[in-house]
């Protein structure tokens, strides 16, 4: 009878390491952005908020020497890029992502397996490449870096992860439904709006939101698409650690974590409800 | 008046995936009057659907026209069309609550909100489901969701009503049940119904008339007597219901019938019926015509001769017996000729006669119950 216990026992400590492997270093940036310590992280020197009043521009009385942002100005200028980009990326890519996902699956016509593996695509291509294309075809058609190409650049990806999310709810609605909703007069419109976009809405949603959470998170294309004033959220962190490890980092990093948290967390109660 | 509903020469040709053409309707005409409630029944891949579908706009025709009151319907979108269908599946709106599934039509023709929750209250009525307007459609059985799917397409009136095998999912009590409502609602309603079955008890049931399909072609169109005891062909004899095809030739005709020999050798005189001398002809004969009795050695002969003049008697021997409640279905085997099947009477009694295999037993069918059809089977 040991054995059979000595297995889950072993089995449990693989989970546990596995977990705490995937985990640990998340629960220590954490950690770290309450640690008082300027200098070394590891070390323990008691509680404290200032790293985090430093990167909302509160006054902090520590060295200027132990702090990146000198003011607040170019962090927030940062944040409110990601957030244009972001939000004007979702936008356009969860309508395009969505309409081709809907001609995909509700027309038959040459070529849609080509299609549908064009739509693929971007998923697997990787991000360097997508962004030393992006740059050079802006480059080459004369258009300046900023955030009207970076929108550009995030759209063709993520127009397919909302593709992608939307085919697999579409897949699994019954087609019948829109034809009743035909068959008691609805025109085509009509149809769409009240039968199927509502059944497709978690779908919708849960594409949006990845589309959201990517265009975020995005350093590598980015990177090569924006410009002097365009520095979004990532791109700044990136820049920032280039001038060392500075503990204000931990503080950032934990709030994009709460924030990617919070936006999941919506994704899955909405995809939740919608079951 | 032109009538409520006229196919003229439908023709729908499907591609298989093997580059296969296959005619799903092949030159098919029908007509349908106000009021009537027509079945069409075939085996799947007859067309039945097809035909729905084209009537209801999800199907264009390649050549042929379907008109409603004399004008033609082709070139108008399914959501433009004066017809409802009931679905196989309901369809019910998952996202919307019974109220809402009924009254979709009426909410989309833009009916003001009083005047759709009071009709929307009289259809759930018809179907008797007043009260369920605020449940949710997941929350139904599978007779309510027929209930509601019903109410949903009757709502608006329509002139003409499509069901799409709307029966097949539910058990045979409830099936029973619906089958009686529906015939009950569509004379109540006045609208006529077009039903689709591969069911051939449920067309017997409801229909006014029968359309029966096969190969994207109607075999026979007519009332449920007509296409049970006179059927037009073999297909549709051994569609409907059980039967027994005897292989016949006509021997000789004069003014007062027929006299035609089948298989085994054994003749009989089929009165006022003229065939022609020499022609091969199928004898029908329902299971529940044939009239079985215990083989007697004793004045059996006399009896049977006297009788043999009115009717086909033939003598065999019981092979199997199975027992199906109100009566018995029994496989007889005469000599020359391929088994039989004989329904015979059940009841307390029936058991203790014994339907004992191999039993030596005699038949007899009166010769009005032997329809007649040409060629061989």
């Amino acid at each position: 009878m040991s054995a059979p216990r000595n297995r889950i026992g072993l089995l449990g400590l693989y989970g546990v390491l596995f977990f705490a492997f995937i985990y640990a270093p998340i629960i220590l940036i954490v950690v770290f952005s309450f640690n008082a310590n300027p200098v070394n992280m590891m070390i323990w020197s008691g509680f404290t908020l200032d790293w985090y009043r430093s990167i909302f521009g509160l006054s902090t009385g520590l060295d200027e020497l132990s702090l990146y942002v000198q003011s607040t100005d170019q962090l927030l200028k940062a944040v409110r890029n990601s957030l244009i980009v972001a939000l004007t990326t979702t936008l356009v890519a969860t309508v395009f992502g969505t309409s081709v996902a809907l001609a995909v699956a509700r027309f038959r016509f040459r070529l849609r397996s080509f299609y549908r593996a064009l739509m693929f695509m971007p998923m697997i291509m990787p991000d360097i490449v997508l962004g030393i294309a992006l740059l050079v075809f802006f480059v080459s058609f004369g258009m300046s870096l900023g955030l009207v190409s970076i929108i550009i650049g995030h759209c063709t990806f993520l127009t397919s992860y909302v593709f992608i999310v939307v085919s697999a709810r579409l897949a699994g609605m019954d087609r019948s439904l829109e034809e009743a909703s035909a068959d008691l007069g609805a025109d085509g419109w009509t149809t769409f709006r009240k039968v199927t976009l509502p059944l497709i809405l978690p779908g919708v949603i849960g594409g949006a939101l990845l589309a959201f959470i990517i265009s975020m998170d995005d350093l590598v294309i980015t990177y090569f698409i924006s410009g002097v004033d365009s520095t979004t959220l990532p791109v700044f962190i990136y820049g920032m650690l280039r001038r060392g490890i500075k503990p204000e980092i931990n503080a950032i990093a934990t709030v994009m974590l709460v924030f990617s948290f919070v936006v999941a967390s919506l994704g899955l109660y909405l995809r939740s409800r919608g079951k | 008046m032109p009538p409520l509903l006229e196919i003229r020469d439908a023709a729908r040709q499907f591609v298989t995936p093997d580059g296969v053409r296959v005619a799903a309707l092949d030159g098919l005409s029908l007509t349908v009057s106000d009021n009537e409630f027509v079945t069409l029944l075939g085996p799947s891949g007859c067309g039945k659907t097809t035909l729905l579908r084209t009537i209801s706009g999800f199907e264009d025709l390649d050549s042929g026209d379907i008109l409603i009151d004399g004008a033609s319907i082709l070139d108008r979108p399914a959501h433009a069309r004066p017809v409802n269908t009931v679905f196989q599946n309901y369809a019910l709106f998952p996202h919307m609550n019974v109220a809402r599934n009924v009254g979709y039509s009426l909410e989309v023709a833009g009916v003001p909100a009083r005047e759709r929750t009071r009709r929307v209250g009289e259809a759930l009525e018809l179907v008797s489901l007043s009260g369920f307007g605020e449940r949710s459609v997941r929350q139904l059985s599978g007779g309510q969701q027929q209930r509601v799917a019903l109410a949903r397409a009757i709502v608006a009136r329509p002139k003409l009503l499509l069901l799409d095998e709307p029966l097949s999912a539910l058990d045979r009590n409830l099936r029973q049940k619906m089958q009686e409502e529906l015939k009950l609602l569509q004379h109540e309603l006045g609208i006529s119904f077009i039903f689709v079955t591969h069911d051939q008890e449920e067309a017997l049931t409801m229909s006014d008339r029968i359309v029966v399909l096969d190969g994207g072609r109607i075999q026979q169109c007519g009332g449920p007597e007509d296409v049970y005891y006179r059927p037009a062909n073999a297909f549709v004899a051994r569609f409907i219901g059980e039967s027994n095809l005897l292989a016949a030739t006509v021997v000789s005709a004069d003014a007062g019938g027929s006299l035609v020999e089948i298989a085994d050798g054994t003749r009989v005189h089929l009165a006022g019926r003229s065939l022609t001398p020499g022609a091969r002809a199928t004898l029908l004969v329902r299971p529940e015509a044939i009239d079985l009795s215990a083989a007697s050695e004793t004045g059996g002969a006399s009896a049977g001769a006297a009788r043999r003049d009115d009717g086909l008697a033939l003598s065999g021997r019981l092979a199997q017996a199975f027992f199906g409640g109100t009566d018995y279905r029994l496989a007889v085997e005469v000599a020359g000729l391929d088994p039989l099947k004989v329904t015979a009477r059940g009841g307390i009694g029936a058991a203790s006669a014994g339907f004992a295999p191999g039993r030596a037993v005699s038949l007899f069918v009166p010769q009005a119950a032997i329809h007649v059809l040409e060629g061989r089977p």
